[in-house]
């Protein structure tokens, strides 16, 4: 009896050996190298503006000309570009929002351009959220409309994403789900950053704190949504394997710099997709480092207890679903936030 | 300065704990390529932590409860989504088009042993018998107390047992 107890540990601690494919240890290495750059501390570095208002730099009739202007400008055939970079409160902006997009919307012909075309508006409004947050100008209403003009995206973007697969194109719509994933997902990060740093920079901007948590929570549960989709539709993927993709027009839709074909060939569509993921939410983070870099460090509080719970509140957001897959003795998420500080001190090495 | 230092100790903890993450969200998930999917994001998530400005006592055990959420969250979603496509068929372990790994019978037989488990049996077992950890650790984890790991480590080395030497 205990031999063969002996015996089967041995057997366990055999499993030691597995460990990370060693290529998939580099390339993640490189990759959390970047992202830990990318997501860099900004000790000591004062957030260059808080509050600036620089809509009242200008004189009080300077709006009002210039949208006759800018009108002026706009029907001499400039309205698509002058509209394009417009914010919410801005002139233009209902230009963009009602004329420009849908037509624009309306000449694409194809559903993966469609899914496409759809993703990046989506992108775009929470762009305008974050311009706005950072500027501490996001009201609730403008944060509602923003919100709900993004959420109708990412439902048309899905629905064309649904009708690709329909037509048989899987990998496509693979394709344009990881992307409309890889967009909501890094701007997910980049309102979280101004969140905190909302909340950090003190009340002043009460209201902008509180547009950014709700847009956020929305954010999060398309994200949610999305990801779900494409795990679910990875998964059916993997039931139906017998199938041969054809990979080809995935990778250059999605890579255009990376012309060789031969090792696509050599990656599953999943494997592609991440890397298109990847790649996707590293550019986007990249386009926004200059705002990035305006968010200075949060949570400054250091005493062991309080550190570690803000440590746990943020791992364990999930904690409450646990249930689902431990029936028998399921912790709260409040079960665990006593249990740490003990634990911390069990477990060290 | 600090950034710098900080993320040499974050890349530190990462060659230190990726493999043992790894197997964790392996054992887990059975699948190698989401097993480091969930790695990647725990440590993006660490990376989050740390650079907050939070005092991190003890990498091994935050790294380890950010995966264990991930992987939660992660079957919820799954769950959610994809009733059709539940079990996937055997652990996965080498990935698609990974030929290195030569996996002994041994341990095919072992892994095919842990699968058999149920969920909080197959956590309790691999830290403990894989990964070395004391009971006192694991219960940390999972939240419960260190008597209840105890019984549930028993039971779950017998089942296996069982399993392996009939």
């Amino acid at each position: 009896m205990t031999k063969t107890l002996t015996k089967t540990e041995q057997e366990l601690a055999y499993l030691r050996t597995l460990r990370l494919p060693s290529a998939a240890r580099l390339r993640m290495r490189e990759e959390l190298s970047a992202y830990a750059d990318l997501h860099a501390r900004h000790v000591g570095a004062e957030p260059a503006y808080r509050n600036s208002k620089y809509l009242s730099y200008f004189p009080a009739g300077f709006w009002r000309v210039s949208a006759a202007l800018l009108i002026l400008v706009a029907s001499l055939g400039g309205t698509a570009y002058a509209a394009n970079g417009s914010l919410p409160g801005q002139p233009l902006y209902p230009i963009k929002i009602n004329v420009t997009e849908p037509v624009e919307t309306a000449l694409i012909p194809s559903a993966s351009g469609k899914a496409a075309w759809h993703a990046i508006l989506a992108e775009r409004r929470l762009d305008e959220a974050t311009q706005l947050a950072v500027k501490g100008s996001l009201d609730s209403a403008t944060q509602q409309s923003l919100s709900d003009n993004f959420s109708t995206h990412v439902r048309d973007s899905i629905a064309a994403a649904d009708e690709l697969q329909k037509e048989g194109d899987v990998n496509g719509a693979l394709a344009v789900r990881s992307d409309l994933e890889a967009r909501i997902t890094a701007h997910e990060d980049i309102l979280g950053l101004v969140a905190d740093h909302l909340a950090a920079s003190g009340a002043a901007d009460a209201t902008s704190t509180e547009a950014v948590r709700t847009l956020l929570t929305v954010v999060h549960d398309r994200q949610d949504t999305v990801e779900g989709a494409r795990l679910a539709l990875e998964d059916s993927e993997d039931a139906a394997s017998s199938r041969t993709p054809v990979f080809a027009k995935t990778t250059s839709a999605m890579k255009a710099d990376d012309t060789s074909a031969k090792p696509a060939i050599m990656h599953s569509p999943r494997e592609i997709t991440r890397e298109a993921r990847t790649l996707e939410i590293a550019s986007i983070l990249r386009k926004n480092s200059a705002l990035i870099s305006l968010l200075g460090p949060v949570g400054t509080s250091t005493t062991a207890t309080s550190t570690a719970t803000s440590t746990i509140e943020t791992a364990s957001s999930t904690v409450e679903s646990d249930q689902d897959i431990d029936e028998n003795a399921a912790p709260d998420g409040e079960n665990l936030r006593q249990s740490w500080p003990t634990s911390q001190e069990n477990i060290k090495n | 300065m600090d950034q710098d230092r900080i993320k040499a100790e974050f890349l530190e903890a990462y060659d230190q704990y990726a493999d043992e993450l790894y197997r964790f969200c392996l054992f887990k998930v059975s699948d190698s390529e989401r097993a480091q999917d969930l790695t990647q994001d725990t440590f993006t998530r660490f990376w989050q932590t740390l650079r907050k400005d939070t005092v991190v006592e003890n990498p091994r055990a935050l790294l380890f409860m950010i995966a264990r959420n991930r992987i939660i969250d992660w079957y919820r979603k799954k769950k959610e989504q994809s009733l059709d496509v539940l079990q996937e068929a055997g652990l996965d372990v080498t990935g698609e088009g990974a030929a290195d790994v030569e996996q002994p019978a041994q341990m095919r037989e072992a892994l095919a042993a842990i699968e058999s488990l149920d969920e909080p049996s197959r956590e309790v077992l691999t830290l403990r018998y894989v990964e070395g950890w004391t009971p006192v650790e694991i219960a940390a984890l999972r939240g419960e107390s260190a008597n209840a790991v105890s019984v549930r480590l028993n039971r779950a080395i017998k089942k296996v047992q069982d399993k392996m030497h009939i």
